[in-house]
């Protein structure tokens, strides 16, 4: 393939992935009256352009992330404003998140939006989910400030019609207004950070962005870096800014929830990421700290809250928080290792960050859309009504296997090489000579493994009561199996999931020229062994994996229970009967463990961070002992809605019953305020 | 320690042979400590063939995971304390 080829080939196909997502906008909005073909057109031109959006990010990464020539848009409207838009390696890797999301999504969108005929008008859903895949994919290609924010802004609100779709219901309303204030926050934040940045470079292009820090004064620079942290924070769902992620990712329709969980969020990640190793300079110590910090505590009390939980799309909301955290350990511990000029390590915890951003993504989605195809069967989203749905859905219930199985970590799949990573990053930042960094790595790595084991015990619960034993209601017991091409979305997506886990060395590769780029480094061949068999942490010493490895032993040792079975078991026979009940006769769903009884040790354990309030009602006739009814009701509030965002809330109300005082309705207050104004302003003139 | 691929198998067959052994000796130690007579080393060895033989009765609420799970669990407690894996790097080489 010659070069030229190269070159215009993924701009070709970004461009086709764009015009796709309008196309099934329009569509969407076209067939407003008929839902079958808004449904088709809409979701299959969205699930298009996420495969052309793949390949694009695909082959120009593969081929070493040469520059593409800069696009711009509307170049005669706005003379001094330009609209321009260019593919770098950080926007590529980011593009192939969101188009990966958005071709399983979409084809899983086709079977589960038939859910909302007759009741909902698909064709609106449809325009809003390409506008969101539209504007999220600008963000990710922008190439200048106006054009980032713009789509930014597109994003945020798109996501909010998204998320209040369903708003009949009181709760969806309250949840999107929430969502609405906290992005709006957020996007007040970015443009204040970016103003900074304007101020020292005089110009909207990133390019002259680039590396800017150093000519900043460090308090601006100090101010920039609070500002990013909070704008893009709030959009990741960072402990204490993410009140806003457990409310409104479960109100949303699932295959929303799945793109706000798997690629909105990450949308914060990108942000920060750009401007952090991009844009703000070699950074002080106390940012690394600050992001490790944050980092850690959003994981360990994202997985605290998810055990709580026994809506099972809220736990998964509460586990985004968990994994927003660990990948900004990785790069909190790569801005750390940056201020001590160890550009190789935090080369390592950079691509630890980001390789745990896309399977965050890839597992993430899987989960939610595996929780929507369980939503579609029972009509509920309490744990505690379920049971019993392995037998009755068999498909999904594999396909959310796997995805538990990479999010807790466990090898062979992806989320265990990430996390590994990350070990890996903080434990040889013990060996610098930073007294700081030698104290705070090993409290993080500690903080990390308690997160995964928590996690592990979180996902042992979501699947055990979710899918197993007997069905806990009437809804569990008449579930169905979801359509196919529900099942054809999650197994796009455990695609991802098991190659990101066996061949991590392969996709490495493919993050050279990232990291070349934000550190100038590459590390893939330093972090291959044995023809990219074994991954290991820059040294064989260190630490060396093989998930692949591991695979291939346990196939190689197939054979022996095989050979046990064929030769002892062969003459015996296998019954179904039912399970023993201890002579008491009949089992019911109500002796089967619940999630609420699961979670109990570790609530009793983290009591003091949980606080909580439990009621019990008894009525007996005669004794205490014999009751007739028993009442038990348990609810947990987070410390910082406790703490923090009531007594804010409860702040702004009564401020703002003063201040109405001013707006009493009378023509002649306000006259006076006008004439009071004007003599302000001439006196200011003066 | 630089291991080829016939001995990290023979080093796991000899593994799965001898753990019965292990268990038989710590039970028959255990009765003797106790004053009993106890039952002979090989015991555990019997004991599995006899379970091996045995017919199975499967609850009807069970799904595909509690057959599959025997597998997995056989699989992964052999080869997941294998995964330090420079003897896999000799392998390739």
């Amino acid at each position: 393939m010659d070069n030229v080829a190269m070159n215009t080939q993924p701009a070709t196909l970004l461009v086709a992935s764009l015009c796709g997502y309008v196309i099934g906008a329009m569509a969407g909005l076209l067939f407003l009256r008929h839902e079958k073909l808004a449904n088709l057109f809409s979701f299959g031109a969205a699930a298009l352009s996420g495969l052309s959006g793949l390949l694009a990010a695909l082959v120009f990464l593969a081929g070493g992330a040469v520059p593409l020539p800069q696009i711009e848009l509307l170049h005669s409207l706005t003379p001094f404003i330009h609209f321009t838009a260019r593919l770098d390696a950080l926007g590529a890797f980011f593009l192939l998140i969101v188009s990966l999301l958005s071709l399983a999504l979409s084809i899983y969108s086709l079977g589960y939006a038939k859910g909302f005929f007759g009741r909902k008008n698909v064709g609106v859903l449809g325009a809003f989910f390409n506008a969101l895949l539209l504007a999220t994919t600008v963000v990710f290609v922008a190439d200048n400030i106006w054009m980032f924010l713009i789509a930014w802004e597109i994003m945020a609100l798109t996501a909010y019609c998204l998320v209040s779709f369903e708003h009949e219901q009181p709760e969806t309303r309250d949840a999107g207004v929430l969502y609405f204030i906290m992005s709006h926050i957020d996007a007040g934040c970015i443009i204040l950070g970016f103003l900074l940045l304007f101020q020292t470079s005089g110009d909207y292009g990133f390019d002259s962005l680039h590396v800017l820090g150093a000519k900043m004064s460090p308090g601006k620079r100090d101010a920039a870096f609070i500002l990013f942290l909070l704008g893009f924070g709030i959009k990741a769902g960072i402990v204490p800014l993410h009140i806003w992620l457990p409310v409104a990712h479960p109100v949303a329709p699932s295959n929303v929830s799945a793109l706000m969980s798997g690629v909105i969020i990450k949308t914060g990640i990108y942000g920060l990421t750009r401007v952090l190793f991009g844009f703000l300079g070699a950074p002080p110590l106390w940012w690394g700290v600050t992001v490790l910090t944050v980092g850690t505590v959003s994981a360990l009390l994202g997985v605290l809250y998810a055990l709580m939980e026994h809506d099972l799309k809220r736990l998964l909301a509460y586990h985004s928080i968990e994994n927003i955290g660990i990948i900004l350990i990785g790069l909190g511990a790569a801005l750390m290792f940056l201020h001590t000029n160890h550009t190789v390590l935090a080369t390592l915890a950079l691509i630890a960050g980001l390789y745990h951003t896309i399977n965050h993504a890839s597992f993430k989605g899987l989960l939610f859309l595996g929780a929507g195809a369980v939503l579609h069967a029972t009509h509920t989203r309490n744990m505690e009504e379920m049971g019993g749905l392995a037998k009755r859905m068999p498909q999904t219930a594999f396909f959310f296997l796997v995805g538990a199985v990479a999010i807790s970590a466990l090898p062979p799949l992806n989320g265990f090489v990430s996390e590994w990573l990350t070990y890996q990053a903080l434990l040889q930042g013990f060996g610098t000579t930073e007294s700081l960094m030698r104290l705070i790595f090993p409290l993080s790595g500690a903080m990390l493994a308690l997160t995964g084991a928590l996690a592990a015990a979180c996902f042992v619960k979501a699947f055990g009561i979710t899918f197993l034993a007997q069905p806990r209601s009437e809804h569990a017991a008449h579930a169905h199996e979801a359509p196919p091409s529900m099942r054809f979305g999650m197994a796009v997506l455990t695609v991802p999931c098991v190659l990101l886990g066996l061949f991590p060395t392969a996709f490495v590769r493919l993050l050279d020229p990232l990291t070349q780029q934000l550190t100038g480094e590459q590390l893939s061949a330093q972090l291959s062994l044995a023809n990219g068999l074994v991954l290991t942490s820059l040294t064989e010493k260190t630490g060396t994996i093989s998930t692949l490895g591991i695979v291939l032993m346990a196939v190689c040792l197939l054979p022996i229970p095989l050979a046990l079975w064929l030769v002892f078991a062969r003459n015996s026979k296998t019954r179904s009967g039912p399970t023993w009940d201890c002579g008491q006769r009949g089992l019911t769903p109500h002796m089967e463990y619940t999630a609420t009884g699961f979670s109990k040790p570790i609530r009793m354990i983290f009591k003091a961070l949980f606080r909580p309030r439990r009621d019990v009602q008894r009525e007996y006739d005669f004794s205490p002992y014999f009751a007739t009814t028993i009442r038990f009701e348990s609810h947990i509030e987070e410390v910082f809605v406790r703490r923090i965002y009531r007594p804010l809330r409860i702040l702004i109300l009564r401020v703002s019953r003063r201040i109405r005082a001013l707006q009493a309705g009378s023509i002649h207050a306000y006259l006076l305020y006008i004439f009071v104004t004007l003599l302000l302003l001439l006196l200011f003139a003066l | 320690m630089n291991l080829d691929l016939p001995s990290i198998l023979a080093q796991t067959a000899l593994l799965l042979l001898l753990a019965p052994l292990l268990s038989g000796l710590i039970k028959n130690w255990k009765a003797k400590l106790q004053n009993r007579r106890g039952a002979r080393i090989w015991q555990p060895y019997f004991d599995l063939l006899k379970f091996l033989r045995k017919d199975m009765v499967i609850s009807e609420h069970t799904s595909w995971i509690f057959s599959v799970t025997p597998y997995v669990l056989f699989l992964t407690a052999d080869s997941i304390p294998r995964a330090r894996l420079e003897a896999w790097a000799a392998v390739a080489k």
